[in-house]
Formats: C-alpha cells, structure tokens, sequence
C-alpha cells in the first residue's frame, strides 16, 4: 500500500464511519437549539464551529497519541497488540451490523448522558456549551468511533515510516458530514429533515461502520502477515 | 409547553410571529385536551402537542417530538 493509497484508504474509511448516528443526532439537536433561541447567524456560527472544531481536536488528539503509543512498542509487542486490535474491531464490527437488524436493542445510552445532552443542546446554547458539548460527544459516541478509531490509527501507526498528519485528514472527514449539515441549514434547510434521515437510516449507517470497521481488521491481519505492505 | 413548541417552530426556520400563533394554537388545543382528565403524564402532554403541532407543521411536529432521540 504506498502513501496515496493509504491516504485514499483512510478517506474512504471515514466517510463512512462519519456518518455515525450519534455525532449526527446530537449536532442536529445543537442547531435545532441554536435556532430556536433565536440566535443571530454570527451566534450560531460561533455555537457550531466551537462544537466541530473540539470535535475535529479530540478525533485528531486521539488518533495521534494512539498511533505514538503503538508505535512505542517493539516490534514484536506492536504486531501481538495490532493482531488483538484486529480481532477487536472484527467483533465490534460484527456487533455494529447486528444493529441494522436490532436497532438499540440490549444497550441505550445513560439517561443521566441524556439530560446531559439535552441541556447542553437545548437549554444551554453558547459556544462555551457547544465546546463542552463537543467533548461529552467523543465521549458518547466512543462505543460506536472507538474501536474503528483504534483499528485506523494502528494501520497508520504499521505503515513505515509512520504519519500522524494522516488522522488530520481523518479527523476532516469524520466531521465533514457536520460542516455539510451547518452549511445547509445556514442556507434553509430544516432541521427536522436532517433528523428525519437520521432516523430513516440509522440502521443503515450501523451497518457501514461495521462493514467498515470489519474490513480495516482484514487489513490489519494482511499487513502483519505480510501479504500488504505500508508506507506513508 | 409554549416556549418549546414556539422553538420548535423557530427551529425549522418559521418566523417569529407564525410561531406564536402556532405556540398559542397547539397549547390552547392542549388545554382543551386537558381540561376533563384528572390525571396526564408529561408524555401525554408531550404526545397530544406534538400531534396537535403536526397537524399544523409537520416539520416542527416531527421536531418536537424527535429532538431528544440521540442514539
């Protein structure tokens, strides 16, 4: 895998794991109270972009200190630990495509996450709120970004020589379908829409991230046993 | 009640006068609803205002009634 394609990989991996129902649903809900405050365009500009832009910060913060991480490791120790992260992913993944079927079933989020959410979205509506709010949302969505987001950076953090500027582009697209969604509703599009899509295809989405996160394990178990090489 | 339906209404891009006649509408359509129960939950009051809202808005309905959804 040479360095384009490895960048092209990681693009196509985070458009689709970007379309994550969570991320989606909680940014719908910080414009809905955006707008229903009455906010001038300058507010919400500042309400959004303080939101995405702690958003993107975590994603990349992350990405890039799991890829240092792995790659303090010895050799020996990152492939063990590469072969578990890929036996991880397989099974998350597997989990994620039982949602298209069983939407929610067996987990929910904690209501006490919920109000949470709600007050930081809805009641409480300032760029302060929006960037605390960004950061209760990595958290959040940890369970379904997780395990794609360690499977990634360990195919990073195999390539040789490694690039942790690679998780800048990844962080861009994960919170690409965001910008999307804010550009749109500048120029009139409701809200209520996007929520209706979310809901419409939430099964959807499940099922490409795990597809998504099963096929990054693949390409894990390809790198170690040497049928793939990398270099960035 | 008034205030989170006059938002709903705000949200989808409604102006600031159509959603006060909205507000005032659906919560007046409420308090009819309401007026010979003994006892309601604030879903029921939740349910019967955002169906009322729907009737009105679907977009806004759909709004209020879905906002909280996360997951």
């Amino acid at each position: 895998m040479s360095d384009t394609s490895l960048l092209s990989f990681v693009v196509v991996v985070g458009i689709f794991l970007s379309l994550n129902p969570s991320t989606l649903a909680i940014f719908s809900a910080l414009l809905a109270g955006s707008l229903g405050k009455g906010h001038s365009k300058f507010e919400r500009h500042g309400v959004a972009m303080s939101f995405l832009l702690i958003l993107f910060a975590l994603y990349v913060t992350l990405g890039a200190a799991l890829i240092i991480a792995l790659n303090a490791l010895s050799g020996d120790a990152l492939k063990n630990v590469a072969l578990g992260i890929a036996a991880i992913g397989a099974l998350w993944g597997l989990i994620d495509v039982k949602e298209y079927y069983w939407y929610g079933k067996h987990h929910d989020i904690s209501i006490r996450l919920a109000k949470t959410l709600h007050h930081r979205t809805v009641k409480k509506n300032d760029p302060l709120s929006a960037l605390l709010l960004g950061i209760t949302t990595a958290y959040a969505a940890l369970p379904s970004l997780g395990v794609p987001l360690l499977a990634t950076s360990t195919i990073i953090a195999l390539a040789r020589p490694y690039n942790t500027n690679l998780m800048l582009v990844f962080g861009a697209i994960l919170v690409l379908p965001l910008i999307l969604i804010f550009i749109l509703s500048m120029r009139g599009l409701k809200i209520s829409s996007v929520m209706k899509w979310k809901e419409d295809s939430k099964g959807t989405f499940r099922l490409c991230m795990g597809l998504t996160t099963i096929l990054v394990s693949w390409v894990i178990l390809l790198i170690l046993n040497g049928s793939l090489g990398v270099t960035s | 009640m008034y205030a989170s339906i006059y938002a709903s209404c705000l949200s989808i891009h409604e102006p600031g006068a159509a959603a006060e006649l909205i507000a005032e509408k659906v919560t007046k359509d409420v308090e009819r609803w309401i007026a010979d129960k003994s006892e309601v939950t604030a879903n029921d009051i939740r349910r019967v205002a955002g169906g009322h809202l729907s009737e009105i808005n679907p977009h806004a309905g759909y709004l209020y009634l879905h906002h909280r959804i996360m997951w």
